[in-house]
């Protein structure tokens, strides 16, 4: 089977059409998610916020770049990465 | 006459094993209940060929005298389920033509070790990421209640298909899944019991995937004696899911311990700031708990925004982990329209809310947020389970309402969407702890649409839990849809 490149890229960007809108809904869920700070402080005694230190083996600390794209091998630039010769596909 | 596609999973049960009826007859019989509730959309895609396949064999083992638990009786299988040959959509753009290549544990198992009978996929919100039913990429399903007062009402969310076609009795069960309270929500709004087993009981081999850590399997029925019969079935361990629980199967089918002397919870500081009807339902289910001698005891329990802000953060940054495998290369499909060669022709695919908790996944587990967010989320989600550890030494069962109302109008808009996230704020606090939990019919609110009352009790004690249910549900004289509007 012959195999033809046609483009390959690291990452691909998600597209953002309203941003405004997105930038909104995100602030009001982050002001949700911010009660957070209360569930401490009913009882102090039994509970303090300690951050720990990263633990290098947990996977998800691979995430260093605030950048992170989860769709960093989505190399799909063009319509197909990989055009397969001779293959033809049904509708 | 009662139907009988509408009598409930065990009395079908019976007259299958007893040959009054038979499968291929049942199946035709399932198959033009849902033909005339089409205007509902609870059914995505059906499996007829499969389906018949399944009946045959269930009447052969019939003739021959060696039925399986659930022989012949047909169950609906909420759309995140693989069943292999068969399309799985999660009822997204992005899989709207993915077909299973393999099948879910629980599918598997009940079809080939307990001779249920697949007849289709139901419908749900995109990827289980909604309380309403309404982002499903194949449009709402609708509440069977609607005929009450003339107005189309959401199902709820996110196993709304599921909830909906056993209230309209279109299926004897349906498989649902419960990440927040997706089966719990639900059964609420439409008059049905929900009932969620521990996490780690029900393997999540071939579920579609949403935030794996709260992700569990659930079942919806028209009755407690059917979640437990269904729940057997469904229970077990599975070595090839690293988080199923290699604990001793209970017996729910025959569950029955006394509620006696047990000491029954019940956040009282939550009794003040929910609607006087949604009280009301929930006092019953107090009293039914106390002529039934059993202990009440006031909690306290935290302002539930602070549950719901421990469990969006962490659910959104694992939906965020999670979808980053539909690329369109393995998974998921493509737009067609010209975006630009730079932009993620997957993403462009997703619906508004699935990509509005993917970009606050990704906010959260940023290096730059990670530790005040993520990490504070993993702390915070500790603590409260230790905190439910000590609560449930002293105390045996929490009592609280599923739903902070009755069904809404599809029609209803939130004002934004930590408003809609609302509709969760009773059931998250069983999926942060892993706790088995159940919404049983108690009432009707001041529209006169259904009430559940939600019962939660230690992680592994689904025998207390479904011992309890039954006791409320015989008392609480609720009467569901099929008997209100058809069989009266």
């Amino acid at each position: 089977m012959i195999f033809k490149i046609e483009s390959l890229s690291l990452k691909a960007k998600i597209r953002v059409l309203e941003r405004d809108k997105l930038e909104a809904d995100l602030s009001n869920m982050m002001e949700l998610i911010h009660e957070i700070q209360f569930v401490g402080t009913s009882n102090e005694s039994v509970y303090s916020y300690k951050t720990s230190e990263y633990r290098d083996d947990d996977p998800v600390n691979i995430i260093q770049d605030e950048n992170f794209d989860p769709f960093l091998n989505a190399s799909h630039v063009e319509d197909n990465m990989f055009e397969v010769e001779g293959v033809i596909e049904s509708d | 006459m009662i139907k009988p596609t509408h009598l409930q999973l065990h009395e079908i049960k019976k007259i299958l094993a007893d040959g009054q009826i038979s499968p291929l007859t049942l199946l035709n019989e399932i198959y033009q209940e849902i033909d005339e509730h089409q205007n509902l959309n609870n059914y995505v895609t059906l499996t007829k060929n499969l389906a018949f396949q399944q009946a045959e064999i269930s009447y052969e083992r019939i003739k021959k005298g060696n039925a399986r638990p659930l022989e012949g009786i047909p169950i609906g299988v909420k759309d995140l389920y693989l069943v292999k040959g068969e399309l799985a959509t999660s009822c997204s753009e992005v899989l709207r033509d993915f077909v299973a290549p393999f099948e879910s544990h629980i599918t598997k198992n009940l079809w080939e070790k307990s001779g249920a009978i697949c007849i289709g996929k139901l419908n749900m919100d995109e990827f289980a990421m909604g309380s309403s039913n309404r982002t499903s990429c194949f449009g709402p399903s609708i509440n069977p209640w609607s005929i009450k007062n003339g107005k189309e009402l959401v199902p709820g969310g996110s196993s709304g298909g599921s909830a909906s076609a056993v209230a309209a009795g279109t299926c004897f069960a349906a498989l649902g899944s419960d990440t927040g309270g997706s089966v719990r929500q639900p059964a609420s709004f439409c008059g049905v019991v929900g009932f969620k087993p521990s996490y780690g009981r029900c393997s999540r081999r071939g579920m579609i995937a949403y935030a794996s850590s709260f992700d569990q399997a659930g079942i919806l029925t028209r009755s407690v004696q059917d979640a437990a019969i269904m729940m057997d079935q469904m229970i077990g361990n599975d070595p090839l899911d690293a988080t199923s629980a290699k604990m001793p199967k209970p017996n729910l089918e025959n569950a029955n311990i006394s509620m006696h002397g047990k000491v029954v919870g019940y956040p009282a500081n939550w009794m003040t700031i929910i609607d006087e009807s949604v009280v009301n339902a929930w006092k019953k289910a107090l009293n039914i708990f106390a002529d039934l001698g059993a202990k009440i005891e006031p909690i306290e329990l935290l302002n539930f925004d602070s549950y719901l802000s421990v469990y969006y953060l962490l659910t959104t940054a694992e939906a965020a982990s999670n979808l980053a495998r539909y690329t369109g290369i393995c998974y998921g499909n493509k737009t067609k329209e010209d975006i630009g060669s730079a932009y993620n022709k997957t993403f462009e695919l997703f619906g508004e809310e699935v990509k509005r908790r993917i970009f606050t996944g990704l906010h959260d587990l940023s290096s730059e947020n990670y530790n005040l967010e993520y990490n504070l989320g993993l702390q915070t989600r500790s603590y409260i389970k230790r905190q439910f550890t000590d609560l449930f030494n002293k105390i045996d069962l929490i009592v609280y309402p599923s739903s902070p109302r009755e069904a809404f109008a599809l029609d209803n808009v939130f004002q934004n969407p930590a408003e809609s996230y609302h509709e969760d704020v009773f059931t998250v606090l069983a999926n942060l702890i892993g706790s088995p939990a159940i919404s049983v019919p108690i009432g009707y609110g001041k529209t006169g649409l259904p009430l559940g009352i939600h019962l939660m009790s230690e992680p592994f004690s689904e025998e207390l839990l479904i011992s309890a249910a039954k006791e409320v549900e015989a008392k609480a004289d609720f009467i569901d849809f099929l008997r209100s509007y058809h069989d009266k």
